[in-house]
């Protein structure tokens, strides 16, 4: 494995032929965390779902090479068996579809078929894993994101995280739609995980406010704009945008 | 193992009724879980009602079986249900040797119940269901499950008249198709003149796998009477995109999506004792897919 995890290359992807990512450059190495930020519509949300491979973005020039493996050749799922992870701003609902079957079959999708994980050991991980998320215990028969709140569905996509055990970890606003006491469960739950598998695996936050990065210390902060990084920083970039906002980096 | 042990094996203190020819007329005096079978090796049209008695509470369980492949089975099913009774009708079809044509008619008197969760998972099937409510505060709760596959179609007719004042309906048609395959439902809910505080719901929801399959619903809420309350909602279409996207984010290749979608979409709601069923025969046969 390269010291760079995940290398993003002059990435240029649009949408309904609008160019939206126009020449994005980014390393991130095992054990960095990064952060995204910027006004509405300046890319951040398309960056992590080009990372995905959402259909809905056509990529027009660059790569993304993560763990030596070219994404842009990849699939959705094969991507996501790959290691990649993306908590969703907007998770879909999947009407008749249980935590329990959900979170089963992605959990086998990774695993040899002569290896599936045994319903014991899938039901011990389930319940440590929704404590440490707080979530309650009727929640293994609920269909997934059906009838939840906003920050239950967002809850929701870090339990997957902690059961999927991903390498690149991008959260999508992770923090809106969450009270105070669930952005404190959320970030630390991100923390430890990402503390105890320090050495193989990235985080790439997408937010518009800091309060996630309370929990959550970032090594990066990145600001899009325009399609484009245009300023590189440390947490105190954070703290400086949500004190004087954007014009003083796009003026320049 | 025959369907007749397996009833007795696994529900010894049930009442279990293999419906032969010699079967007209069956009454249901006492509560209970009722086990109907229903063989179709003989090709003529059964006709049987089944007439279920005031102030009982009573599981109608009902098979249909066949051991070589036949032409169409016919069969007419009437129940009348009568005051205050509750009756909780399941019925199961997954021969796929077996082609019916099917016409069952539910007489509800006053303040009875019906639920009903039908599954058909079998061959060619034309089926006509009507659910009369007759009498005042009289209730359905009907449910129906379709999966077709490899040319097999599924033309379903449900017609849930409203009769009488305070009655309450509630029609959720769910199929699955893939293939080239064939699915139609033509669903009326229909209020009566002067069944004043009616309600009447009706869903109907086709999920298609394949561009080979075609799907058709036809919903109709015909309401005769101002006081009532009604609703229909109609969809017939593939795995949305963003559904798609979202599970194979988790690592879930297209195929097993869409059959978890597939079982979910027919599983929803549906009594614990027919999931493991619906889920066995589903499997099996996406996997053959």
């Amino acid at each position: 494995m390269s010291n760079v995890f995940l290398n993003i290359n002059n990435l240029k992807a649009s949408v309904n032929d609008k160019e939206i990512l126009k020449g994005i450059n980014l390393e991130i190495k095992p054990g960095e965390i990064h952060v995204i930020m910027g006004t509405n519509g300046a890319g951040k949300s398309t960056l992590a779902s080009v990372i995905m491979g959402n259909p809905k973005y056509e990529v027009t020039e660059g790569s993304i090479v993560f763990n030596d493996q070219n994404l842009l050749d990849m699939k959705v799922d094969e991507r996501a068996r790959a290691g990649v992870f993306l908590a969703m701003q907007y998770p879909s609902e999947l009407s008749g579809v249980s935590n329990v079957q959900f979170l089963k079959s992605a959990i086998n999708s990774k695993r040899e078929k002569d290896n599936q994980i045994k319903l014991l050991d899938f039901y011990r991980l389930f319940k440590e894993k929704s404590a440490e998320m707080k979530i309650s215990e009727d929640y293994s028969n609920r269909y997934v994101n059906e009838g939840y709140s906003g920050g239950e569905k967002k809850k929701n996509e870090i339990f997957q995280m902690l059961m999927l055990e991903p390498k690149l970890i991008m959260l999508d606003e992770i923090d809106s739609g969450l009270d105070i006491d669930a952005i404190k469960t959320v970030g630390e739950n991100v923390t430890k995980y990402f503390n105890n598998h320090t050495n193989d695996t990235s985080v790439l936050i997408i937010t518009h406010y800091p309060r996630i990065l309370e929990y959550v210390k970032p090594d990066y902060v990145h600001v899009l704009h325009n399609g484009k990084i245009i300023k590189t920083g440390n947490y105190e970039l954070a703290l400086k945008l949500e004190n004087e906002g954007y014009d003083w980096i796009i003026e320049k | 193992m025959k369907i007749e042990e397996i009833i007795k094996n696994n529900y010894p203190n049930d009442i279990l009724v293999v419906v032969d020819k010699t079967i007209n007329e069956i009454n249901i005096k006492h509560n209970g879980r009722y086990h109907y079978i229903y063989n179709h090796d003989e090709l003529e049209t059964k006709k049987v009602s089944i007439n279920i008695e005031s102030n009982l509470n009573v599981d109608i369980l009902e098979y249909h079986v066949i051991s070589k492949e036949n032409d169409e089975a016919k069969i007419s099913i009437n129940f009348l249900i009568s005051n205050n009774s509750v009756v909780n009708y399941n019925a199961i079809n997954n021969d796929c040797l077996l082609k019916t044509n099917k016409s069952l008619t539910f007489d509800l008197l006053e303040n009875s119940v019906l639920n009903t969760y039908i599954l058909e998972l079998g061959n060619n099937t034309h089926s006509q269901y009507n659910i009369n409510l007759k009498e005042p505060r009289s209730c359905a709760d009907f449910n129906l499950m379709v999966y077709a596959d490899q040319g097999i179609f599924q033309h379903h007719n449900v017609n849930i008249n409203h009769l009488n004042e305070y009655t309450t309906s509630n029609m959720n048609n769910h199929g699955v198709i893939t293939d080239v395959s064939n699915c139609e439902f033509d669903v009326t809910s229909f209020i009566k003149k002067g069944s004043i505080k009616s309600n009447a719901y009706q869903t109907s929801k086709i999920l298609t796998l394949s561009d080979k399959c075609t799907s058709k619903i036809n919903p109709q809420l015909l309401i005769d009477e101002h006081d009532v309350v009604g609703g229909h909602a109609a969809t017939s279409g593939r795995v949305s995109e963003e559904i798609m996207y979202y599970m194979q984010s988790r690592g879930i290749e297209k195929n097993l999506v869409n059959k978890l979608i597939a079982i979910g979409n027919l599983s929803k709601n549906i009594p614990v004792s027919l999931i493991e069923t619906l889920t066995q025969v589903l499997e099996r046969r996406l996997d053959h897919e």
